[in-house]
């Protein structure tokens, strides 16, 4: 018992709804600002808004967003000439805990239509209110998940999920929120592990998230 | 539409798709020679002449067919086409290909014409090509913006409604609900549209775990804003079944079958409901009263319609099946004669739920 391993799965944090809006982050791109901008802000959703992302903003992908609502025509051509679906993979690649809802209501062609496949979920721009803010706030409880985001943290730390590393960061995570030089010790492993500066900003942005999702667990939250 | 789809359509001569060999097909002037239908199923003769057309690498060389006729193949793009049942003058030669002169005058044709024919009819394909793409261009375009004036229409009448009553905004001025309600149901309409206009929405990837009670209840609601008994739903209350769905296609099904019930139901008799578990399948069922007719499988055909007084264009169920199958399921159809020539009509389909 004293040698077992710990597991992120222990970590069971579920936040309220308030503690949701409180905590969670979102971005609409879409090259004509959409009323579900105000939408949310009047449901009091952490919102901002950008036209587009190009290679002079495109830092802001490196800040704390839960979530992307993304559009796909008339964005992201900086990144290639599949507009919104180039924009998606650039942020998949940069940060993959961020969920990305696919916000279209254009026909898209078979060759376009990864846009749909490659992201976390799909808002019609037709939906209504209710099922637009709906569809969001499950969206950004999947992005404030221990699963999400150990997956994110995981995959631009560059360790295969399974493996004996992430076995050992797990179990240095669980312990770490009860001993906190274990904390230390996986936050200077993830330093150690990403080399790039962006990328290493992004996984000690992932680890704070999870680090406070695991205080609310414990706290019972 | 294919390459060969649109030159069979247009070309003079008979046309044979050597991408996938089959019976040539008749010309706009000249059909393919009697003797050529008998011949093409007695032996594989002519499928091998055409398949050896297909596999070579020569372009717009003639060649004689075992029969006497000439063939002579072409690419437009990837595909490999091939003009036949000439008779080439200068000739190849002969006897097979005396006879057949002597029998088909008709099918006599220079060789330097034939030549200006295939290049006209590369050049009209292309045009032809050209001109659809923009067309389809330009109508996904159009339906663009018609769906965004209806997104503005409908997602203010929601505003107004929530605004008019935040605990229950489907019990605010009624005209608004209508507008509102109105306005979700031409969304649907808009996505068979979408669907028909081009089928890549019924290739996504069917990844989304959904309750089908929320879809079906949201569609009901879109019907039947007022709860004015339109339907009667059953299911057992512990009974939520979740399913791996397209969500973009999988509402179609729904709002397509209890569409069709409400159009087709006499006498304002109900829509029944039923959602029932069979093992690890979710079946549902949509049943309503209307008057006779005969239903079968058929009514899943495109253009299809049952009874041809009320609207429609008869895409719906077309359209709901291609998505059903899309989800690995099938829509079946079953009718009931009762009294007064009157039927109980039921679609069924059911899916494959998920722990």
């Amino acid at each position: 018992m004293w040698f077992s391993k710990r597991s992120i799965a222990e970590v069971n944090a579920s936040l309220s709804r308030d503690e949701l809006l409180r905590k969670s982050r979102l971005l609409v791109v879409d090259d004509e600002r959409p009323d579900i901008v105000d939408d949310l802000k009047k449901a009091r959703f952490s919102v901002d808004y950008e036209s587009d992302i190009t290679r002079d903003n495109m830092h802001i992908i490196e800040s704390s967003y839960d979530l992307i609502l993304l559009d796909y025509g008339n964005v992201g051509k900086s990144f290639g000439s599949d507009e919104g679906l180039s924009l998606l993979k650039y942020i998949k690649r940069i940060n993959p805990s961020v969920v990305v809802i696919a916000y279209t209501s254009k026909a898209l062609n078979s060759d376009q239509s990864d846009f749909f496949r490659l992201s976390n979920g799909v808002l019609n721009k037709d939906a209504g209110i209710s099922e637009s803010l709906e569809i969001i706030e499950d969206g950004l409880k999947e992005a404030l998940s221990t699963q999400n985001l150990w997956r994110g943290l995981l995959t631009i730390s560059g360790i295969k999920p399974g493996s004996d590393q992430d076995k050992q960061w797990q179990d240095l995570f669980v312990k770490g929120l009860e001993k906190k030089d274990k904390l230390h010790e996986l936050k200077n492993l993830i330093s150690k592990n990403t080399s790039i500066e962006g990328a290493t900003k992004i996984g000690l942005v992932i680890f704070e998230k999870l680090v406070e999702l695991g205080v609310s667990s414990l706290l019972g939250g | 539409m294919s390459k060969y789809d649109t030159l069979s359509k247009i070309s003079p001569f008979p046309t044979v798709n050597l991408n996938r060999v089959s019976l040539p097909l008749d010309g706009l002037l000249i059909e393919i020679p009697a003797i050529c239908k008998k011949l093409y199923f007695r032996d594989d003769k002519c499928k091998r002449h055409y398949e050896s057309l297909s596999t070579s690498n020569i372009s717009r060389l003639l060649k004689q067919c075992p029969h006497g006729f000439s063939s002579i193949p072409f690419e437009i793009n990837n595909n490999r086409i091939a003009l036949t049942g000439i008779v080439p003058f200068p000739r190849l030669g002969g006897e097979l290909e005396r006879n057949v002169a002597k029998l088909n005058p008709l099918s006599k044709l220079d060789t330097n014409k034939l030549y200006d024919a295939i290049n006209a009819l590369i050049q009209l394909v292309e045009n032809v090509d050209l001109l659809e793409n923009s067309i389809v261009k330009n109508q996904a375009m159009a339906l663009h913006e018609i769906r965004k004036l209806n997104r503005r229409i409908k997602q203010t009448a929601e505003r107004i409604c929530t605004s008019q009553n935040p605990a229950e905004p489907d019990l605010a001025e009624t005209e608004l609900v209508q507008i509102w309600k109105t306005s979700e149901i031409m969304s649907q309409q808009f996505d068979i549209i979408e669907i028909l206009a081009g089928r890549t929405l019924t290739e996504l990837p069917v990844d989304r775990v959904i309750e089908i009670h929320k879809i079906l209840l949201k569609c009901v609601k879109i019907y039947d804003p007022f709860k004015a008994g339109t339907f009667k739903i059953s299911c057992l209350p512990t009974y939520h079944p979740k399913i791996y769905a397209c969500i973009k296609t999988f509402p179609i099904i729904f709002t397509v079958l209890i569409e069709n019930a409400i159009k087709y139901a006499t006498g304002g008799s109900p829509t029944h409901i039923k959602i029932v578990a069979n093992g690890r399948l979710c079946e549902i069922s949509v049943s309503n009263i209307s008057e006779y007719a005969m239903i079968d499988s058929s009514i899943f055909k495109r253009g299809a319609r049952g009874i041809t007084d009320k609207d429609g264009s008869g895409n719906g169920l077309y359209v709901a099946q291609l998505v059903a199958r899309q989800h690995s399921s099938n829509i079946s159809v079953e009718t009931l004669p009762i009294q007064n020539e009157k039927m109980v009509c039921t679609f069924k389909v059911s899916f494959q739920t998920v722990n």
